[in-house]
Order: structure tokens, then C-alpha cells, then sequence
């Protein structure tokens, strides 16, 4: 896919589960990350 | 226009993907490149199970980082009630939800269109099914997309034909 004048990033690749912790604190539910995963 | 990310078209917009294999990933992975933030959400321990198709990349699936790169990736157990909460507050505060599962598993995870659409009514749902859901396949559960592909379009009776054709093409007579 290409657009002109657009460079598309390319991120990086997640290990499983890499945004856990930031997820959970975003929702308020940093404290019981273990009942959630 | 630069390649910064707030920049890019779809800067400002969520994607909660319950995804495996190619479809669902491709299909975000899209939406990843434009500027959306791809949240993936995955089953603790495995994950998609195209992580595991092969270590050709730097120890990653070649499939895997083709279609994955620029999501977040959040490992959670549906089937606990921490882990069902957890995904429905991400997608209740979405912009879009978008799964490629298996006939009847978001119906009985209760991440239906109706349910999730009854919280939170500007939500994109977009369901990929191997079958469609309304015909009388609508319950099969899809082996592999490349070979439905084939077998509906015809075209795989004849990638056979030529692979054959090349085939005896290239013996020694």
C-alpha cells in the first residue's frame, strides 16, 4: 500500500502480551494484572 | 505529508483486534501503518499461533512480523472475569473492534455486535468469517482462508494443473 507523500511507519514487532502492565494502568486495573492474564 | 504517527490519517483512532493467523492481522496491520493504535489481544502462554509458525526473523515467525508490526500486544484470559472485564472497558472506550474467530466464539465470550454496540454505539464491528453469516456454511469453521479462496474462485484446481504442467515440463524425457 502506498501513498504518495506518505512514508508509512514500520513499528515494531510486540512480544506476547509487551503492553500488558500499560494497558491495565490505563484502564485503572494495574492491580490485579495477574487475574486479568 | 511526513511519516510522524500523528500525523498519519487514522492518528487518533483505536483498534481492539481479536485476530489470529492472517486476515484479521493483515487486515489491521493496514490500519497500524495509517496512524491507528492496534491493540491485539491475545491468549496468555501462546498467543497467535502464527508466533509459532517458524523462527525465520531474528528468532519471530516471518508470517508473524509481516503482519504484526506497530501493534500492542495484550495477553489476557477471556474466559476470566478480570480478563472479560479488562477487554470490554478497552472496547467500550474504541473505535473499533475487529475479530476473525471462529464461528460463535464472540457470541458466547458476550463480544457480539449487538452487546458491544449497546455500550458503546459509534463502535465499528468488523466480523471475518470464512463463510459468510447468513448461509447455510455460516457455522463451519474455516480450515484456511488461501484454500476457501481457491476452491470458491476455481483457481486452485488450476495452480495444480500448472504446478503438474511444470512439472512434467521439467523431467528428463
Amino acid at each position: 500500500m502506498t501513498f504518495s507523500g506518505l512514508e508509512l511507519p514500520m513499528g515494531p514487532v510486540p512480544a506476547l502480551g509487551e503492553h500488558n502492565d500499560a494497558i491495565l494502568t490505563e484502564l485503572g486495573m494495574r492491580d490485579g494484572p495477574s487475574q486479568a492474564t | 505529508v511526513s511519516g510522524s504517527r500523528e500525523e498519519l490519517p487514522l492518528a487518533g483512532v483505536t483498534v481492539v483486534a481479536l485476530e489470529q493467523a492472517v486476515a484479521g492481522p493483515l487486515g489491521t496491520r493496514h490500519l497500524a501503518d495509517l496512524g491507528a493504535r492496534v491493540i491485539k489481544v491475545e491468549r496468555p502462554g501462546e498467543g497467535d499461533f502464527a508466533r509459532g509458525y517458524d523462527h525465520a526473523v531474528n528468532g519471530l515467525a516471518s508470517q508473524f512480523v509481516w503482519l504484526n508490526r506497530g501493534k500492542e500486544s495484550f495477553a489476557v484470559d477471556l474466559k476470566s472475569e478480570a480478563g472479560h472485564r479488562a477487554v470490554r472497558a478497552l472496547i467500550d472506550q474504541a473505535d473499533v473492534f475487529l475479530h476473525n474467530t471462529a464461528p460463535g466464539v464472540v457470541e458466547r465470550l458476550g463480544l457480539d455486535s449487538s452487546t458491544l454496540r449497546a455500550a458503546n454505539p459509534r463502535l465499528i464491528v468488523v466480523n471475518i468469517s470464512g463463510y459468510g453469516t447468513g448461509g447455510p456454511r455460516r457455522s463451519t469453521a474455516p480450515l484456511s482462508w488461501s484454500n476457501i479462496r481457491s476452491s470458491a474462485s476455481g483457481t486452485g484446481g488450476g495452480r495444480s494443473a500448472r504446478r503438474l504442467g511444470t512439472f512434467a515440463r521439467s523431467r528428463p524425457r
